[in-house]
């Protein structure tokens, strides 16, 4: 048994070294040091996703600190993991907890909760008829979210199980709350979206208790999909949070996902978000958002199908929408809203200063297109960086290829 | 070192001048090897100034010139001097004594460093900005080649 | 201060949390439409600017908000980032000894404190104060942070910290622990841990334009065409001293038997020399912008 302080000197320089890892949050534990061994495992469960060492740690970890009910969520997940080793106590509190009981267990106080009208979707009825171009990304949304949804026999022969969690990421302006509510209305499914001012509440506890009645919602509803708009914003990452409030909500999320006590199945879990690197890093282990799905910016079929559609009843002269569509790379369809807005706000001006309508023109679109710096390049930026500095765990690899393409990286 | 309360909590910056960041590590390595022991001296004691510690360095850096004076007027008017200066080139040709200043002027800047370790140490991990070395370093260089020229032409002429 | 004010401060402290300042600042104009001298939403303004870098107009807010709550610990605390941002280290020290003389036990700003004397190069009151934090809050991360940082800067390169081993049991994934554990595994020499840790730090934040060059330099250099600078590298500026004093050695040797080789060698030296000061920067430069 190697000492503690060699364990800690050797950690320093390999960092990386799981075992060691786990080795010294067992040290911490025998030396009644729950809360920084807790630390160390949570670490070795993020470097060995698939082995059950990490969460059982973890598990005994949060037994000591009388963390119970999260204790069970580690405990459960470390089943089927490779190592997994029954530990007695945990074995009758996940028995008692099947069966239903204890209080203590459940993730939600008795005391009512102050639910917040929850907000429907939109009733204009979106589909994926209605989502211009980006035919590749619908094939595969239609693959990974909407067909084991609708036909969970097929994926079932196959042990894939309807519902989970799916992270659609990418810039801003790019249609990702649509395409969440086209999923919903393609599988035909019930749709809850809930934004972060639905859940936030100044009051301690009421944020945790009106996450958890979403979640009940959808159950009670099933099949049903739960869409979560900025998840960056709810299940921020722990390691950057400064309060207690925002690590308790992450929390409370995990343990809803993980349906200790509850059954998630038939419940879709969307989400969506523009800075995928601000969500917890828990949220995107398997069983939770472990399948993301990059929304690029719209393609040059669906930029040229927004002119067409955006332009429609506007005065115009001869317009060539192709050309147009070729020279706004990576716009946003906000950007190209503003492109036809300031356009518009040309032919208007000249209009007044000369006393006489005249209809759009080309060169009206073109020198707005000159003007407005697609919204979208700030993101590619930052997703650059990740892609080139970040290391090569292939989880942006889409957002890689899609660089590429687009010659920026 | 153990101090009070009060003492932690008694202002240390008050109306001081703060310190300024030295001319990095890289500056002083090339102004030595390139400016001679002169310019080593020079930029070590402009660092010291800049680091608002030139009083307690002044002891050191003064034993250290007088030592440099001392040698090369030994070097140059003494029998021992001449004797080695013979020695020298036999060892390494013509260029002897450039190396041996040079290698002074290394030793100077290993000097410099060891007194201003930490504060450029620390001026690096902090990420102060740096004055600009050329300036600094030119104006050493050029300040250390006309003493030496002058030195050169007195030695010349006999005085 | 009614409910819905209450509310909205509360909804706007977690945007500014989780930094998210566009909607932190569309929040702030309806609040301030509605109750614009209230104190505690110009701080909120405040704060929001100091996030964006608009450290002048954060500044000017912040007086409007000391005028009407000078007593303020978390006005005051803002004030002391922008004077620290600003350099302003005199008046910096003031703000937080008086934090300090209200909040004693506050480990937290004896940390803050210790900042301030790390960059005016007062290493001992730095650690002696830090001393003091953690006499209140053994893992405080900001007292362990700068204590490490001293270590950093006083011991020899590559000495362990006792501190930093703290921050690693304590608050392993916090920022700035790995931000230290990378600058020791570079002074070690081991670059390609380093480099590893940088790729951690730039998953959690590729926006930071700081982290993003530090794991680009790193980046350079494990390249594997800086490999022959490694007697360089672990020696640092002795071995460049050395090397020159070899070099000398080698070509006076040679010059006496043979003229070419020493010829040959001395050219060797001088391109090797070149290549160490020319080929780092702009390789750099060339990882940074591929």
């Amino acid at each position: 048994m190697i000492e503690r302080n060699e364990l800690e000197q050797h950690l320093l320089s390999h960092p990386f070294d799981a075992e060691a890892r786990a080795e010294y949050g067992h040290a911490l534990l025998d030396a009644n040091e729950p809360e920084g061994a807790l630390v160390q495992f949570e670490l070795v469960c993020q470097q060995r996703v698939q082995e059950a060492a990490g969460f059982l740690g973890a598990a005994a970890a949060l037994l000591k600190l009388e963390r119970t009910a999260e204790a069970l969520t580690r405990y459960v997940q470390a089943r089927g993991l490779v190592g997994f080793q029954s530990i007695e106590e945990l074995e009758r509190l996940d028995a008692q907890a099947r069966r239903g009981g204890s209080m203590q267990l459940r993730v939600i106080t008795t005391a009512p909760a102050n639910v917040v009208t929850l907000q429907r979707t939109a009733e204009e009825r979106v589909n994926f008829a209605t989502i211009v171009g980006n035919e590749q990304l619908k094939q595969t949304i239609r693959l990974k979210i909407i067909e084991p949804f609708v036909n969970p026999g097929l994926f079932q022969r196959f042990r894939k199980q309807a519902g989970g969690g799916i992270l659609l990421y990418g810039p801003p302006g790019c249609g990702k709350t649509m395409i969440a509510r086209a999923v919903a209305n393609e599988c035909s499914a019930e749709f809850i979206s809930v934004g972060i001012a639905d859940v936030l509440n100044m009051w301690i506890g009421e944020s945790e208790r009106n996450l958890a009645a979403q979640f009940d919602r959808a159950r009670s509803k099933a099949p049903c999909i739960l869409f979560f708009d900025e998840l960056d914003a709810l299940a921020y990452s722990r390691s950057k949070a400064n309060s207690e409030h925002t690590r308790t909500v992450v929390n409370e999320f995990l343990a809803q996902f993980d349906g200790i006590g509850k059954d998630n199945r038939g419940v879709l879990i969307l989400a969506a978000t523009n800075m995928p690197w601000d969500v917890d890093p828990a949220m995107k282990r398997p069983g939770r958002f472990s399948r993301q799905i990059f929304v690029p910016p719209p393609d040059v079929d669906a930029r040229r199908r927004m002119f067409e559609i955006k332009l429609g009843g506007v005065p115009q002269g001869v317009l060539d929408v192709v050309a147009l569509a070729h020279r706004t790379v990576n716009f946003s369809g906000a950007d190209i809203d503003g492109v036809i807005e300031m356009a518009k706000e040309k032919a208007l001006h000249d209009a007044l200063l000369q006393k006489q309508e005249r209809p759009l023109e080309q060169r009206d679109l073109e020198e707005a297109i000159k003007e407005i710096l697609p919204s979208t390049l700030e993101w590619l930026r930052t997703a650059r960086n990740l892609v080139k500095y970040a290391g090569t765990d292939g989880s942006y690899r889409d957002v890689e290829d899609y660089l590429k393409k687009s010659k920026l990286l | 070192m153990t101090m009070s309360r009060d003492e932690l909590l008694r202002p240390s910056l008050g109306d001081a001048v703060a310190a300024r960041a030295p001319y990095s590590v890289r500056t002083t390595f090339l102004t030595a090897f390139f400016g001679g022991p002169l310019a080593a001296l020079a930029i070590i004691v402009l660092n010291s100034v800049r680091l608002r510690r030139w009083l307690p360095d002044l002891p050191v850096l003064g034993v250290v010139l007088a030592g440099f004076i001392a040698f090369v007027l030994a070097l140059y008017w003494t029998e021992w001097g001449g004797g080695l200066r013979a020695y020298l080139q036999a060892i390494a040709g013509e260029r002897a004594l450039t190396y041996l200043f040079r290698l002074i002027a290394l030793g100077f800047f290993g000097l410099g460093y060891a007194l201003h370790r930490k504060e450029q140490r620390s001026a690096d991990l902090i990420g102060m900005a740096r004055p600009n070395g050329w300036i600094g370093g030119i104006a050493c260089g050029i300040g250390g080649l006309i003493v030496q020229v002058a030195f050169a032409q007195m030695s010349r002429a006999g005085l | 201060m009614t409910d819905s004010l209450q509310q909205t401060i509360a909804e706007i402290d977690a945007l500014l949390e989780r930094r998210r300042t566009g909607q932190v600042r569309v929040r702030l104009k309806g609040a301030l439409a509605e109750h614009p001298n209230d104190w505690r939403l110009l701080l909120q303004a405040a704060c929001v600017d100091y996030l964006d870098r608009h450290f002048d107009a954060a500044m000017a807010t912040l007086q409007q908000v000391l005028a009407q709550a000078p007593h303020s610990e978390s006005a005051r605390a803002l004030l002391f980032d922008l004077q620290l941002e600003k350099n302003e280290l005199v008046a910096a020290e003031q703000v937080v000894v008086e934090l300090l003389r209200e909040r004693p036990q506050a480990a937290h700003y004896y940390a803050r404190y210790a900042e301030v004397m790390i960059r005016a190069m007062q290493l001992q009151k730095a650690r002696a104060l830090c001393q003091e934090g953690l006499k209140y809050h053994a893992d405080d991360p900001g007292c362990l942070a700068a204590v490490s940082l001293c270590d950093l800067i006083e011991r020899p390169r590559g000495a362990t910290s006792h501190a930093l081993q703290q921050l690693l049991v304590h608050h392993p994934q916090w920022l700035r622990t790995l931000v230290l554990v990378v600058i020791t595994l570079h002074d070690r020499g081991d670059y390609n841990g380093a480099s590893r840790i940088a790729q951690e730090l730039v998953r959690a934040q590729p926006d930071n334009t700081d982290i993003v060059q530090l794991a680009a330099e790193l980046k350079a250099t494990t390249h594997w065409s800086l490999l022959p600078l490694w007697p360089l590298r672990r020696w640092g500026w002795g071995g460049s001293i050395a090397l020159w004093l070899l070099g000398i050695v080698a070509v006076q040797t040679f010059a006496h038997s043979n003229s070419v080789a020493a010829g040959i060698l001395g050219f060797c030296i001088l391109g090797y020399a070149l290549y160490s000061w020319v080929w780092p920067p702009i390789l750099r430069r060339w990882v940074f912008r591929v």
